[in-house]
Formats: C-alpha cells, structure tokens, sequence
C-alpha cells in the first residue's frame, strides 16, 4: 500500500499541531491573530439565541446569552470542525453542544450544510474559541503514508499548518485553526 | 408460461413476508386472527432446491481439480525445460511468456473449479439444513393449529363474549407454538436466501475469472487470448488489476469479427508492433470501449514503447492494492475505514474539484469510471493532447474541466454544488455506457430488502468490469439531507470496492451495503445506500 488514510483523533491530531507552534497555552490567544469581521454574518436562530459565522470573530455578549459559532461544513466534502484545545475558559463560557444544519437538497453532493458550536455565555469576562477545520485529506500524522506530506494537490500545504482563511471551501486552503474571542459583559 | 411472479415466488419475498408474520404472531389477540395468520405462514412455499442434485455437481467440479492441476504440472515442465526466444500467435507473443500464461491459466481453471465445487457444497449444506428447519417450524405450527381447533363464525363469536380461561390458556400455549414455528421458518427463509445469494455470486465470479475463454474470436490464436487476459498492471496485485475485464474480453473479441478485412489487418498489424503484452492489451481495451481503429492507431503511437508503469499510470485510475481487503478497522472520529487507499496521478488525486472543494461527487465519480473503462479517454486527462505529457497540475486542470463538462451535461447546481438523480441517469447514459455497452437504469433502493435484491446484479455486473455508480445519503436529527455520489468498481467474496471521488477507494461488506455501513467508504453522515444504477445486457 503506498498511500493510505492515517487519520489522527482529534486529541492526537491536536498534540501534533501544538507541537508545531501552532497554538498557544494562554488560553486567550490565538496563532494567527484572529480578524476582525463584518457584523454581516449576525442571525437569530429559531430558538431564540444568536449565531455567527466566520467573517465576525471578535463577539461580544450578554451573560446569559445563548450563542452558536455557525460555519459552512458539508459532509459531503469530507470536511471535519473540531472544538480545539485550549478550550474556552469554563468560568465564561459553556459548550452546549454541536449539531449540524443543511438546505435539506435532494442532489448529491450539494454543500449547503453548516456546523454549530452551541455555547451560553455565563460569566463576565474574556476567552476564547479555537476552531480547527480539516478539509478533505488533511490533519493527518507523520509516517511514511502520512498523507500531510502528500497534500491534497501538488501545490497543496505540505502540513495541517494553521492558516486563516475567509473561506473555508476555497481551492488551495489548508487546514486551518478559525479563532474567536467572546467577551461576555 | 407467461413468467409472472407470484409475490412469494423470490426468495427475497418469503424472508420478508415471514419477517412480517414472525412480528405480528406474538401479538395475536383473537382464535381467529392467530388462526389467519399461522396460515399465512403456511401459504408460504418450503426453501426450494435439492441438495442431492446440487452435492453431486459439486463433486464434478471437484472431479476437474486435479485434471486442472495435471495440466498445470504438466505446462511447468515445458516451462522450465528453457525455451528458446521464439516467437508466436498472431500477435507475436513470446513463447516463455505464453507458456507462463498457459501455467497460470491452468492454476485459474484449477481454483475455478475449486471454488464452484466450494460454492456449490456449501448450499447444498445450506439448503439441506434450511428445508429441514422449515419442516420443524411448518410441524409447530400445524400443532397450533390443531390446539386452536377451526375457526369461529360470526355468530359463535356473538354467542359467547365471555372467553373462559381454558380458552385463553389454549390461545397463550397455541400462540407460543406458532411463534417458535414462524421463527424456525423464517430463520430457514433467511437461511435459505442467503445461502443461494452467496453461490450466486461465487459462481458468477469464477465465470467471470474463466478469462480467456471470453474472448471469442476467430482471428486470434488460443496463445493470444491466453496473454491478453492474463495481462495486469504493474503495481498492485496482478489479480485485482487486469487490464481486460471480463467485459473487456467479450467485446473487444466481438468488435475484431466485426471489424471489415483492412481494419482487421491493421489492428493485427498494430497488435502485433505492440512494445509489451500491456500495450498490446491497451489496445484492445480501446477497441472495446468503442474506438475505431483510426482512433485506436493514433492512440497506438501515443503510448507505444512506454514501459508498463508509465502505462498503468496513464491508462488506469485505479490500482488495488493487494493489502487493500485487510481490515483494519474504522476510525473512531469520522466511521470510515482505515485502510482506504488514495488514487492519484503522479500525486494529484482523482478527486472531485482535484482537492475535493467541489460539490462534483455525481460528475467526478462518472468521469473517473468513464476513465477506468476507456484508456484512450483516460490518456487524454492524463497526458494531454500529445498524450506525452506526465505533469500533475496540467492533469489536475484537464480532470477539473471535464468534470465541470459532465456537471453542466447533468444540469447540475450552480457554483458546480449537486445533482440530482435525473441529471445523473443522464450522465451515466451519456460518458460511460458508450465504452460499456449496456445502458444505466435507476434503482431506488432505500430499504434493506431492496438492497439485497439487487445485489446479484451488482455483483455481476463488477464482475464483467461495468461499474455500478451508486448513491448514498444520511440525515440529521432535524431532518437535513446529505447526499453523495460513488461508484461500486469491484468485488471480492462478499466484499464491495467503492470509488469515492475524494479520490480514494476502500473495501466495504455487502453488510454493510445492505444495513447501512456505507460510512465506512465516506464518513458517518452518509451511511445508506439509497439508488444504484445498474447496466441493463
């Protein structure tokens, strides 16, 4: 077998990904800096809290509120987001949980679907929320079938190395972790 | 005999008509009703087949074993007696390399018999112990029927509203018996099923791996059929990797008699000139996706003298591994197999998007099919215009361009995002069923009796080298749909070889096709089978 699948868990992936600097321990930082978006990715969700895309990554809330992080995930695209470590501080934020919305198409293949990552805001003060996305082939260990040496194209990132990009389905990007800071007052 | 098929005539239907009755007897609450249903489980006919007849044919195959083995011992000994270099059949095949090919064919045949034999023991065994758990179960639930006595009229019911316990203790001990006798005779249906399902694809395996005898035609001799079906890849395990399916073999032998004498000349001509048996049976996978011998000798010069990895590279998609059936489990995180191997050109994937960003999957899986069955189409994305060339991003740029072609052949979504099935039925139609011979026809298949019952086609049809393309899907809690397209590309045992445009293929059981295991071959939100499209002969 010359190249096969050696995907990592999330924990191990996690490990290795610190190990190349690309995270830091502070908890309140992360590498990159996070950008700071348009408030044009702001909605109500039906059940009364507010959800976020990817272009606003500085949000500020209520104690109390409740919140989702909403970015574009489709299945069918072999796509994964994980909650990565370090993850936000307890005393100030809670993850309810995850869940995953689609435009409920009937083709194959149709990549309409997002990810949530529900939290409530509970106390006043500052943290933040690290989202690691690995697109298709990608987040994978060393070894001599990794596949982060192959890369998913010939120009492709030689390793899941944290980038920041503005759209996570665009052709060339790499994994990458997506940085929020929540101030809750 | 007008071949109508009464709803319990497959053996599909019995298992899933006992299935319903196995559930609804343990509930019976009236004489009567326990009374209709044990005799619909009755009504049911016993696992058909006789064990004796089968058991004896198995013992004639079992018979060719050795005269098989005789033949192979006896092709070795010419083997190592050295053979001089000569040359020979029509198209100038080396005599050490024919006579190699005989030996291997010889093991083949040997294994083939073998396997039938197997095959064909096994369900006489099968059938034999299933028709005597029928009778058992049949047995207890005419002993029901005897404790219940013959049904109530209306009138007797009206008479007597009041059950007695006496009744109501017949009706628990009647209900009890029927329930262990439909069990028996559904355990026996499933058994049953199963079993002849199993043989079914065991033999129409080993009828597919009689290879050379696939390709019937007069202008070839016994040696050049030999080679040509013999003929693998060089990386991977040769037996997952010839070049002529068994599909291949039959048509191309088809299309040499069809071909008018001049033709015929020059594909003897060209068949002949060819560098390595590889070419050589290139050339013929040509001729039996439909090329034209004009075509076919442009083709010729493009890859002529190309050693037989840069023709694998070029000419197949997809290589299997020989350690690619082992299992080695799933991943805990995303429920897909481990062991899946990547399929690239030079690095770049055959991948939907060419990194997998697109939401390509019907068109990228159609393109790539088209270029397993067609090497004159796969040369084309591969090594361009002049076919000479070996650059990953050129490939990447041509693979891209074609699936978006096929996207907007198929009416897919903007921003190259979907399809749906009608446009897909339209695609399969239009790219692969002109290399194939045999049209696509759409089987929605969203139950797990629906799923076996096509299975035997399935397995046929990947058998003879016709891919199978096929669609999967989940849904969330909230309802949300995903979609996503594959291809079935091959089959081993009861093992299927899924293609999935990320740009890798990976083994999944026929289980797990059936019970909704699909994961294993994408990830855990697309875990059924929903629509295959099978070649219609």
């Amino acid at each position: 077998m010359t190249s096969r699948t050696t995907r990592l868990a999330p924990a191990a992936l996690l490990a290795l990904l610190a190990l190349t600097g690309c995270g830091t321990d502070d908890g309140t930082t992360g590498a990159p800096t996070p950008t700071v978006g348009s408030t044009s990715s702001v909605r109500a969700t039906p059940s009364g809290g507010t959800e976020y895309g990817t272009e606003r990554r500085d949000i500020t809330v209520r104690p109390g509120e409740r919140f989702s992080l909403t970015v574009p995930s489709a299945p069918t695209l072999g796509e994964h987001w994980y909650l990565a470590d370090p993850r936000p501080d307890k005393a100030v934020l809670a993850h309810r949980g995850e869940h995953t919305t689609g435009d409920r198409s009937e083709a194959d293949g149709s990549t309409g679907s997002t990810r949530s990552f529900d939290f409530t805001a509970l106390a006043r003060g500052r943290t933040t929320v690290r989202l690691l996305h690995c697109p298709l082939h990608t987040c994978t260990g060393p070894g001599p079938d990794d596949r982060s040496t192959l890369g998913p194209s010939p120009s492709g990132p030689p390793s899941p190395y944290p980038t920041l990009t503005a759209d996570p389905h665009a052709h060339g990007a790499g994994a990458g972790y997506y940085v929020f800071t929540i101030t809750v007052r | 005999m007008t071949g109508f098929l009464g709803p319990l005539d497959s053996p599909a239907a019995r298992r899933s008509w006992l299935a319903g009755l196995r559930d609804s007897i343990p509930k019976a609450t009236s004489k009567n009703d326990l009374l209709d249903r044990i005799d619909g489980a009755l009504f049911v006919p016993a696992p058909q087949g006789d064990p004796a007849t089968l058991e004896a044919l198995g013992k004639r195959y079992r018979g060719q074993v050795d005269k098989a083995g005789d033949l192979h011992d006896r092709v070795n000994k010419v083997a190592r007696k050295g053979l001089p270099e000569v040359w020979t059949g029509k198209t100038s095949v080396l005599a050490a390399d024919g006579v190699a090919a005989a030996a291997r064919a010889a093991t083949d045949m040997a294994e083939a018999f073998d396997g039938g034999a197997k095959a064909l023991y096994a369900l006489a065994d099968a059938l034999g112990h299933a028709q005597r758990q029928d009778a058992d179960g049949r047995a207890r639930l005419e002993q029901a029927k005897r404790q219940l006595g013959p049904k109530e009229g209306f009138f007797d019911i009206v008479d007597r509203m009041i059950e007695t316990d006496e009744e109501k203790q017949a009706l628990v001990s009647a209900r009890s018996a029927a329930t262990e006798g439909v069990d028996l005779m559904h355990k026996a249906a499933v058994a049953a099923d199963d079993a002849v399902r199993a043989a079914t694809r065991d033999l129409n395996k080993w009828a597919a791996e009689a290879r050379a005898g696939k390709l019937r035609t007069g202008g070839l001799s016994a040696v050049d059929r030999l080679m040509l079906a013999d003929t693998s890849g060089k990386a991977g395990a040769a037996e997952y990797n010839e070049i002529l399916t068994a599909g291949d073999l039959e048509r191309s032998g088809r299309a040499m008699d069809r071909l008018p004498a001049a033709d015929r000349a020059r594909m003897d001509q060209l068949l002949a000139g060819a560098g390595s048996p590889q070419e050589k049976a290139y050339l013929m996978k040509a001729l039996a996706a439909g090329h034209s011998v004009d075509d076919i000798e442009t083709f010729g010069r493009k890859i002529h003298g190309k050693d037989p990895a840069w023709l694998q590279q070029h000419l197949s998609p997809i290589v299997t591994q020989g350690d690619s059936l082992k299992d080695e489990g799933v991943d805990a995180g995303s429920g897909a197999n481990v062991n899946t191997d990547l399929q690239s050109f030079r690095g770049q994937q055959w991948a939907q998007g060419g990194d997998g960003r697109e939401g390509t999957c019907v068109a990228s899986s159609t393109v790539t099919a088209r270029a397993m069955v067609d090497p004159v189409y796969a040369l084309s994305l591969t090594g361009g215009p002049s076919g000479q060339e070996n650059d990953p991003a050129a490939f990447r740029r041509r693979l891209v361009d074609e699936q978006h072609r096929v996207h907007t052949e198929g009416h897919g979504g903007a921003n190259w995002d979907g399809m749906v099935l009608e446009g897909k039925t339209e695609v399969v139609n239009k790219e692969i069923s002109p290399e194939t011979g045999s049209a696509y026809e759409l089987h929605e298949v969203k139950s797990a009796d629906a799923r076996r019952n096509v299975l035997p086609e399935i397995e046929k049809a990947v058998a003879e080298g016709r891919p199978v393309p096929i669609g999967v899907e989940g849904y969330e809690a909230d309802g949300t749909r995903h979609g996503h397209a594959m291809m079935i590309i091959g089959q081993e045992g009861d093992k299927l070889e899924i293609y999935n445009p990320w740009g890798q293929t990976t083994w999944v059981s026929e289980d797990d096709f059936v019970n909704g295991g699909m994961a294993k071959a994408s990830n855990s939100q697309l875990p059924d089978a929903y629509a295959v499209h099978l070649p219609q002969d």
